[in-house]
């Protein structure tokens, strides 16, 4: 990401002085343009994918609105949410499709889908479309009536890379309604983009440096590394995402948007469900919305209901990352216990006395995580099953790094060791209200650490291929 | 006030860092100033990838010699090199270019090591191989190329810092010590890793600048050889074996085209697996066996002609 520090910032600002300067009623063409011109930049696939499934979304929208609690509202709904999740999958899973009808059709190459490419963002507009589409059809929300308007709630630049997924209103409200310019939040949106890059290129590049290749080669790994690299993978891929979730919040906010926060110190959870309530929010609260909720309803007489739902929840937030058999039981495994808790809580009733200590019970939540994005992280279940089993196996072997990775363990370990003291994630630190002469000091020194101490080589985030 | 004295304070001290660093060497300062240093009276020159800069030790060359191999370097940046500094040397004879099983379908700048171009365009000048993006940083600053630990050493020894110590005085990597225990599991990583960056497109542009640069030299006079240095069994046996033989042809096709002499010693039998330091690069005793191996077959003959 610092690489493209220079590309970004001066998008960025051009399309922020572009925006501001423009009349309000006409700044959503400025969303519209800068969203299109980031997204051909990359390609115009991407552009055209874009285009397509906000264009789904916008006529779907509008149809089901104007036929209300009609079978042809339900007609309209369901098209509209097959042609989004058929374009998904056709771009995210057709290696699974080409692998189904061979496995039907009994013949190798029946089908190739090998030159289509997963468009920039689409699994997480594509989500952002399907939840319009079923908030309008519930009439929820109003059907959004300017076409510009919502292609720029699907195409706001800064959450095409990696989300989050945003409720489409929630967004159109603040662009119909544009708060004023002020330096106070620009200022604001500065301070997080920065301590979003700090977490991503000081922290989670650092642990990458360390562990990739631990993962990337389970065969020639054990004891020790393995140990390490299970224990900082969640470190990694938190200080990632919330990384460039900070960059993307940050970045609306300059243009005096507020996003979906993704993330609320979800390493102090103290169960599997309480954990998801704080691990990307946009998406495990869309999963529970338009997932769990409706088949919940839906099955609320059957014995087995509740558990189904919430199986089929956490099967679409685990499927969603991909066509991997490991991101399926990443889901399934996790909402098995999360099922399980559910079940427990029923059964105990909900002003019951915790069943553990809370500090155990939050060791035992991270652990868990920590040991099931062992799957996330593999490639095949078979190299998942190679981590964990090398782990086990040679737990002697000792942890011989080179000095270069022992400076990188080091300084992770010290900045963690620092933020588990101060007891606050980065982008909280109340600098607001301290003198500008402590909050440029504290800006400078982030700064300087972060081009002195980052990482300039790693151009992508985790979440980005997702 | 604040935020103006905060971002001069800043801005000085990242600059001075920038220019610190732009002090530092590397391998890729170093061998570009030894080659330079050498370049009066050099008579042979030895250009590929890592299994040059491991594996050739010109110390047992019976003629005066430099290696400038360097890892990943591509025959995009052998043939400039070649074609740069060749004039330059009015004693050059022999250019000896090595390759490895993977050379003549890769390029830098479509595989995993892209970033390399920018050490290439920043210490030895030399154009990219590939497009590389205007507003990259790395492009600017030269603090932006070194990993952490570099800059923090770097900065310890304010700037008086090698960050290739074990390349010698002759472009040798002497550092290559010993065996790797997991040569049969590193063996199947390495051969798969480097067959999944192949792509057999790049084949005709690289024969292409090859046959260029071999033109070129023997329009001076310069000999030239192509080496395929050893790999260990586990490499080779692992490796895709059609690209291995496409690979293998090759190169007995574009010297035999060209006119230059063809060197296989991928599956030699002299070597074993306690020559080697990792899967596929020799270790300072398999350098020193292979370097005596090409004095004898290629140098030698080569000076006598």
């Amino acid at each position: 990401m610092l690489s493209y520090l220079i590309a970004y910032a001066c998008f960025a600002i051009v399309s922020l002085t572009i925006f501001y300067l423009a009349p309000p009623r006409h700044r959503w063409l400025v969303l519209v343009v800068s969203g299109a011109a980031f997204l051909a930049s990359v390609g115009w696939v991407h552009l055209v994918a874009a285009l397509a499934l906000a264009s789904i979304g916008y006529i779907a929208g509008l149809l089901i609105e104007r036929w209300p609690d009609t079978t042809r509202s339900k007609v309209v709904l369901w098209l509209g949410i097959a042609l989004v999740v058929g374009a998904l999958g056709l771009c995210k899973y057709h290696r699974s499709v080409e692998y189904l009808v061979d496995l039907v059709t009994q013949a190798h190459g029946s089908v190739s889908f090998a030159s289509i490419i997963l468009p920039l963002g689409i699994s997480y507009y594509a989500f952002q479309v399907i939840g319009y589409q079923l908030e309008v059809y519930w009439g929820r929300e109003q059907a959004e009536r300017h076409p510009g308007r919502f292609a720029a709630s699907v195409l706001f630049f800064p959450k095409l890379v990696a989300g989050p997924i945003e409720r489409p209103h929630r967004f159109l409200e603040q662009l119909t309604n544009p708060p004023p310019f002020a330096w106070s939040r620009i200022a604001s949106g500065l301070e997080q983009i920065g301590w979003g890059l700090f977490k991503k290129a000081v922290i989670a590049d650092h642990i990458g440096l360390i562990i990739d290749h631990t993962f990337d080669n389970p065969t020639l790994a054990s004891g020790a590394p393995l140990f390490l690299a299970i224990c900082l993978y969640p470190v990694q891929v938190y200080n990632d995402f919330s990384g460039y979730t900070d960059i993307a919040l940050g970045t609306a906010r300059l243009f005096g948007f507020e996003l979906t926060p993704n993330f609320n110190r979800p390493f102090s959870a103290r169960s599997i469900s309480d954990f998801w309530r704080r691990w990307h929010i946009s998406l495990s609260s869309w999963t529970n919305d338009y997932v769990y909720k409706p088949l919940a309803f839906g099955l609320r007489s059957a014995p087995a209901g509740p558990t189904l739902a919430v199986l089929a929840g956490f099967f679409v937030l685990g499927a969603w990352h991909g066509p991997r058999l490991t991101f399926v039981l990443f889901g399934l495994v996790h909402g098995s216990v999360v099922a399980i808790e559910a079940f427990i809580r029923r059964r105990r009733g909900s002003d019951a006395a915790p069943l553990m200590h809370p500090r155990i019970a939050n060791a035992l939540t991270v652990g868990f995580y920590a040991l099931t994005c062992v799957f996330f992280r593999s490639a095949t279940v078979e190299d998942a099953g190679l981590v964990l089993g090398r782990a086990v196996t040679t737990a002697s072997a000792g942890l011989h790094l080179p000095l270069s990775q022992l400076f990188e363990l080091g300084l992770v370990l010290a900045i963690l060791f620092v933020l588990f003291v101060a007891r606050r994630p980065l982008s909280r630190v109340p600098l607001a209200d301290r003198s500008a002469w402590v909050r440029w000091t504290v800006y400078c020194a982030i700064a300087g650490t972060l081009f002195f101490l980052g990482i300039y080589n790693v151009t992508e985030f985790v979440y980005e291929h997702f | 006030m604040a935020a103006l004295v905060g971002l001069v304070v800043l801005v000085a001290g990242l600059g001075w860092v920038e220019r610190g660093m732009r002090r530092v060497d590397n391998s890729y300062t170093k061998k570009r100033r030894g080659l330079e240093k050498r370049a009066a009276d050099l008579e042979v020159l030895v250009l590929g990838p890592s299994g040059a800069m491991y594996s050739i030790d010109p110390a047992q060359f019976h003629a005066v010699t430099f290696n400038a191999g360097d890892v990943s370097q591509s025959i995009h940046y052998n043939a400039a090199i070649a074609e740069r500094y060749a004039p330059r040397m009015p004693h050059l004879r022999l250019v000896i270019f090595t390759f490895s099983l993977a050379s003549m379908e890769t390029t830098m700048s479509d595989g995993p090591e892209a970033w390399r171009q920018l050490w290439y365009l920043h210490f030895w000048d030399l154009p990219p191989e590939g497009p590389l993006r205007r507003l990259d940083v790395r492009r600017y600053s030269v603090l932006a190329l070194y990993p952490p630990y570099a800059r923090v050493s770097a900065l310890v020894r304010r700037f008086k810092y090698d960050a290739a110590p074990l390349i010698d005085e002759n472009g040798w990597y002497r550092g290559a010590i010993g065996t790797d225990p997991n040569l049969e599991a590193n063996g199947l990583v390495r051969a798969a890793t480097h067959a999944s960056v192949m792509r057999p497109i790049h084949a005709v542009t690289n024969a292409a600048k090859m046959s260029h640069v071999i033109e070129q030299l023997k329009a001076r006079g310069i000999a030239t050889a192509l080496v395929l240095l050893p790999v260990s069994r586990a490499y080779s046996r692992n490796f895709d074996q059609a690209a291995k033989s496409r690979n293998v042809a090759l190169l007995e096709e574009l010297a035999s085209k060209s006119g230059a002499q063809f060197a296989n010693y991928l599956d030699d039998p002299r070597f074993q697996n306690s020559d080697f330091f990792d899967a596929d690069h020799l270790n300072a005793t398999g350098a020193k066996q292979i370097s005596q191996i090409i004095d004898a077959d290629i140098v030698g003959p080569a000076a006598r002609r």
